[in-house]
């Protein structure tokens, strides 16, 4: 299942981070901002591994976890990592990218590119994680979150 | 299912072996490319041993994807590090790949040879390896691939 939610500005500096699952790693703040730093620069470097043209990383995978990553246009990163065999990856950061954008950038209060506090984002992002957790298959959850909006 | 390149990196990171099929050269000789390929893997692998779950072990495997190519690699407990970098679409298994390299290619060409010392840190001019790499190659590409 899904382990842990990151979001990186794009500046690299991480805004958002939210474990999951008890599975996930227990790291502290700072290793954190490390983590999403990092990322952002491994990121940019891999655009320059091929001759072409090329986008940054999309995806990552260990014997341990999967990782995926939704570069929008603006530049902000969602990053989603899950244990293996975790069917629904992409559609899901899609999914926190709408929530993102209705209740983080729509929010009078928030400064772009700073850290998300965002009471309303939180809140709809736990209910999207817990409603896969327990519904467990990705038709229902698709219908749930598309059905929050009536 | 297209086989761009194959590195050998020792434990420190030096290039010991590379070489590229399919398609425009990469490197341009300046010996750059390596060292970025090198160290973009160095610290995924160390991002992946802090971001994953606990309870399992690393089995030395790592695969990064963009839109455009796939880079696996192989990490041997020696510390030798096994790189391809292949089209987005491969369709092998890139560990099977790897490791046949490592196992039945390197240690038996390189590693077991009393001529070839890769603990020297230079590059590492092996003809039994290049031969049977290519043929392996030429094997899993269907017949396609051409040295760059």
């Amino acid at each position: 299942m899904y382990l842990q939610l990151m979001i990186i500005n794009k500046s690299g500096g991480l805004v958002y981070n939210q474990d999951l699952s008890p599975q996930a790693a227990q790291l502290d703040s700072n290793d954190w901002l490390r983590i999403g730093s990092t990322f952002h620069s491994l990121h940019e470097i891999a655009r320059s591994i091929p001759p072409g043209r090329s986008s940054g990383i999309v995806a990552l995978e260990t014997s341990s976890f999967a990782l995926r990553c939704l570069e929008t246009i603006t530049g902000i990163k969602f990053v989603l990592t899950a244990e293996r065999g975790t069917q629904v990856l992409e559609p899901v950061l899609r999914m926190v990218y709408e929530l993102y954008s209705d209740y983080v950038l729509k929010n009078p209060f928030h400064d772009l590119e700073m850290p998300i506090r965002c009471r309303l984002f939180t809140e709809h992002v736990t209910e999207l994680f817990e409603s896969f957790h327990t519904t467990g298959t990705n038709a229902n959850a698709r219908h749930q979150f598309f059905t929050r909006l009536r | 299912m297209v086989l761009y390149s194959l590195h050998v990196f020792d434990r420190s990171g030096r290039c010991l072996f590379d070489r590229e099929w399919n398609g425009p050269r990469r490197d341009d000789g300046s010996g750059e490319h390596p060292r970025l390929v090198f160290g973009m893997l160095h610290s995924l692998g160390e991002v992946s041993n802090k971001l994953a779950p606990r309870g399992r072990a690393p089995d030395g495997h790592i695969t990064v994807r963009t839109d455009s190519y796939a880079l696996h690699a192989f990490e041997a407990l020696s510390g030798y590090r096994f790189v391809l970098l292949a089209d987005a679409e491969f369709k092998g298994d890139p560990r099977a790949v790897l490791f046949h390299v490592y196992a039945q290619l390197w240690v038996e060409c390189v590693v077991k040879s009393p001529v070839q010392d890769p603990t020297s840190g230079g590059r590492v001019g092996s003809p039994l390896f290049e031969q049977q790499l290519d043929k392996y190659v030429g094997g899993l590409d269907g017949g396609a691939a051409t040295k760059t």
